[in-house]
């Protein structure tokens, strides 16, 4: 049993340790998990910013793509036009020997677009190299995310195993709980034995005090027999000196009787043998009567000694049933023993009986012994040899109720030791029940936890997985866009190369330019001065000498004034043309009723010799730039009244209105610009209609001067500043049917 | 007595003026300077004897100092602000048109080819009584047009 209770309690230790260390494991495990989930959602909310980023970076890099587009749609035809403004140019230049002064403006817009293309080269480098950086931050963001993704896999493998781990330790406990639950319903059966063995220990002690009830009945009894033997040994004893006097006067009567005897003769002999013969029996009665006494003295010790004895085992037997009432175990042994004490007690009941019997038989002894000593000898002895045996049997019964004591309190202590041990024991099934239910709990919450861990990591593998291939996209495409950039740097190198030298020539013509210009306004300034003094001086001549002239004088002084008018309109309109093309273009929003207003009034003596009508009707406000476009005005309306059909008035009608690039026929234009188109119409004499480009070349005429003045500058420069406002100029006629003037300003 | 300053250095152009106002009906006294130096000086010395001209007929292109120089110190001196300025000269490109008259000058004249039209136009100009009239030339009016 102590070996059992070791092994138990060996076996509640180390359960409870490792009750103990598991929920330490369990804790550190939970903790772990609490850590892995923030840095799950971590990583979750850096995937979702990354994600983000990628996001706003694939905008950006379409975006960019969208900005590339548009600027190599741009640079096409920016491209196309540079080509049209050469083909151009080599017309012009062809047209124009002297003056290129059309190459200065293109030069001037060469240079602007130059400027423009070495600005979008630059962000074109620039945007190449975000792209550069954008690419490097990808693949950077791409390993992280990798790396990121790695350590998940571990720290989910690592989770599925502390979670296997886990998952063996419950199964371990709860084999050890079922085993624990075993052992304890093994030791609730054994107390409940235990219980029955103490109730029938309870009921055999309970027989046992009544059999010592008894018992010490008898041995009252007994006490009581022994007191009337000893009274009838004392009645024995007074018999006995009473027999003595009886014998001391039969004595005295012998030797009265002898002295008769003496007297009498013969019969004095025979009383003589006779009272010898009394003596020698009178002395082996006193001899018994002695040991009788002592026999007696022995007996009464004895019953005393045997009354102190079941006063001992009336006590012990209170003891034991008090103790029996405690401790409830054992009770097959003491049964047993109780089965023993009830066969001694049976057998001292027996001996009691006999003792009884032997008591009643020494009563009627003695009550012989007056004339049986004999037979109370033998019966003394036999009693001296039962009160041996009783005395041996009480030593016996005295050594097993001492050691049915240390037994019972054995039993007692064990009892409580189990039971206090099965307290702990249902505590601990509790605790461990409990712990097992926490258990399965947390169990089942780790592998709800797990369920959505692996969920949630396959879910983080999906999107690595779009994610990757997302990236792998937009890798595919930043190597697209860096082929197609490098594509373009290689394009645009070539066509920076291309403007470079486009841009050197076009400096060189344009210092040419500039150096003709320069010397074109120079030399027409400077020519003016000693022109306008002939002509003063011729006039001078002519009104004040006039009477001091010959007629062919006169009409020599006539032809040096008129040439001298020509060479001063060339030279001004050669002034102007150069002045068109030197000035700085200052563009004004301006309403064209002003100008044509100035231009009327400036006109008006040329109108009213014509009677001439302009009509200005639906004008627009344009951009401008308002001197230029004075001359313009100047020039076309001036050009409609010189030309004028000499039969009927002048009709001049403008218009201007704002119309979309597709709503106007003409090729040159842009189909989404808004234009401003200006008509100046007249009734004059008009042209024929294969003269409509020629018209507006320099010092093209098609009358002689000497029908209609002029130089032939006045429509080029037309043209001029119609090109100076990046717009086309159209003239439209038929001879005699009035010319009509389409010009196209881009509008804002 | 209208008190006239020309200041050009074209002597052939100083000629045909004297002889132009010679033939106006009008009396006039014309003080003739060659550059804007000398017309500076001249300024500053007869403010008060010979009074001060009733206008000013000022070539651009002079040696030393220039007809624009001159317009400027003329119209940022409070004794001569307010002397009429007419400006004479071979040129009439709008740039310089515009120029002159944003430095405050009065009238801009392009000199003309002829006896006959430079007589016409300074009789313009006398006409116009610019010393009684301080208001500003509206820009259209400016440049005088034969």
């Amino acid at each position: 049993m102590a070996k059992v209770k070791e092994l138990e309690e060996d076996a509640l230790t180390i359960a409870r340790k490792e009750i103990a260390s598991q929920k330490d494991a369990n804790v550190k495990l939970v903790a772990e998990l609490i850590l892995v989930r923030k840095e799950l959602a971590f990583q979750d909310e850096e995937k979702g910013k990354r994600a983000a980023e990628l996001g706003t970076a694939n905008i950006e890099l379409a975006y960019q793509k969208e900005e590339k587009g548009k600027r190599a749609a741009e640079l096409g035809i920016a491209n196309i036009e540079l080509a049209y403004q050469e083909e151009e140019k080599e017309k012009r230049a062809a047209e124009l020997g002297i003056a290129d002064k059309e190459l200065a403006y293109q030069d001037e817009e060469k240079g602007k677009r130059a400027e423009e293309l070495g600005i979008a080269n630059i962000e074109l480098a620039y945007q190449d190299e975000e792209k550069g950086k954008r690419a490097e931050e990808l693949i950077i963001a791409n390993k992280e995310l990798a790396f990121q993704n790695e350590e998940k896999e571990k720290r989910a493998e690592e989770l599925i195993i502390a979670n296997k781990e886990l998952a063996f330790q419950n199964e371990e406990k709860e084999k050890r709980a079922e085993e624990l639950g075993i052992a304890n319903k093994k030791l609730v059966f054994e107390n409940k034995e235990k219980e029955k063995r103490a109730a029938e220990l309870g009921v055999a002690n309970k027989k046992l005090v009544f059999e010592n009830d008894e018992k010490g009945k008898r041995a009252a009894e007994l006490v009581i027999a022994n007191k009337e033997l000893v009274f009838q040994n004392d009645e024995k004893e007074k018999r006995a000196a009473e027999l003595v006097i009886a014998n001391k006067e039969l004595a005295l009567q012998s030797e009265e009787k002898e002295k008769r005897a003496a007297e009498r003769g013969e019969r004095t002999e025979e009383l003589i043998i006779a009272n010898k013969e009394l003596a020698f029996q009178n002395e082996e009665k006193e001899k018994r009567a002695a040991e009788l006494g002592v026999a007696n003295k022995k007996l009464v010790f004895e019953n005393e000694e045997k009354e102190k004895r079941a006063a001992e085992l009336v006590i012990a037997n209170k003891k034991l049933g008090l103790e029996s009432e405690e401790k409830e175990r054992r009770a097959t042994e003491r049964g047993k023993r109780a089965e023993e004490l009830v066969v001694a007690n049976k057998e001292l009941a027996f001996q009691n009986e006999e003792k009884e019997k032997r008591a009643a038989e020494l009563v009627i002894a003695n009550k012989k012994l007056a004339f049986e000593n004999d037979e109370k000898e033998k019966r003394a002895a036999e009693l001296g040899i039962a009160n041996k045996k009783l005395a041996f049997e009480n030593e016996e019964k005295e050594k097993r109720s001492d050691e049915l004591g240390v037994a019972n309190k054995e039993l007692a202590f064990q009892n409580e030791e189990k039971e206090k041990r099965a307290a702990e024991l249902v505590i601990a099934n509790k605790e461990l029940a409990f712990q097992n239910d926490e258990k399965e709990k947390r169990a089942a919450e780790l592998g709800v936890a797990n369920k959505k861990l692996v969920f949630e990591n396959d879910e983080k593998e999906k999107r690595a997985a779009e994610l990757g291939v997302a990236n792998k996209e937009l890798a595919f495409q930043n190597e697209e866009k860096e082929k197609r950039a490098a594509e373009l740097g290689v394009a645009n190198k070539e066509l920076a190369f291309q403007n470079e030298e486009k841009e050197k020539r076009a400096e060189e013509l344009s210092i040419a330019n500039k150096e003709l210009l320069a010397f074109t306004y120079i030399s027409s300034h400077d020519l003016q001065e000693p022109l306008r003094k002939i002509q003063t001086f011729v006039s001078i001549i002519s009104s004040k000498e006039d009477k001091n002239l010959t007629e062919n004088g006169k009409y020599n002084f006539q032809r040096i004034q008129l040439a001298a008018g020509r060479m001063q309109l060339l030279i001004d309109d050669l002034l102007a043309f150069s002045r068109i093309a030197t000035t700085e273009l200052k563009f004004e929003k301006t309403d064209l009723h002003l100008i044509i207003e100035e231009v009327k009034a400036e006109l008006k003596d040329t109108i009213s010799e014509k009677h001439a009508t302009i009509e200005a009707i639906e004008l627009c406000e344009a951009n401008i730039i308002p001197f230029q476009f004075r001359q313009l005005m100047y020039n076309l309306i001036s050009n409609a009244l010189k030309f004028s059909n000499p039969d009927k008035p002048s009709h001049i009608i403008i218009t201007s209105r704002i119309e979309k690039g597709s709503t106007l026929d003409n090729e040159k234009l842009s189909p989404g610009k808004n234009y401003c188109h200006i008509t100046i119409k007249d009734n004059g004499i008009g042209f024929e209609p294969h003269f409509s480009e020629r018209i507006f070349g320099v010092f093209q005429k098609l009358h002689s001067k000497e029908t209609y003045a002029g130089t032939g500058i006045g429509l080029a420069i037309v043209k001029k500043i119609v090109e100076n406002h990046n717009g086309i100029i159209t003239a439209t006629s038929e001879l005699k049917k009035g010319a009509t003037f389409d010009i196209y300003i881009p509008a804002n | 007595m209208r008190y006239i300053f020309l200041a050009d250095d074209d002597a052939d152009d100083c000629t045909f003026f004297e002889e132009v106002l010679q033939d106006l009906p009008v009396q006039a006294q014309l003080t003739i300077v060659n550059d804007g130096v000398e017309l500076m000086k001249t300024l500053d010395e007869t403010v008060f004897e010979p009074p001060p001209p009733h206008v000013i007929f000022l070539d651009l292109n002079m040696p030393r100092k220039n007809g624009f120089e001159c317009l400027d110190e003329i119209r940022q001196n409070p004794r001569f602000k307010e002397i009429p300025v007419v400006i004479f000269s071979t040129s009439d490109n709008n740039e310089t048109v515009d120029k002159t008259y944003n430095q405050g000058a009065n009238h801009y004249i392009r000199k003309p080819g002829s006896h006959a039209a430079l007589k016409k136009v300074i009789a313009t100009v006398l006409d116009l009584e610019l010393w009684k009239q301080p208001t500003k030339t509206p820009r259209s009016k400016f440049l005088l047009m034969l």
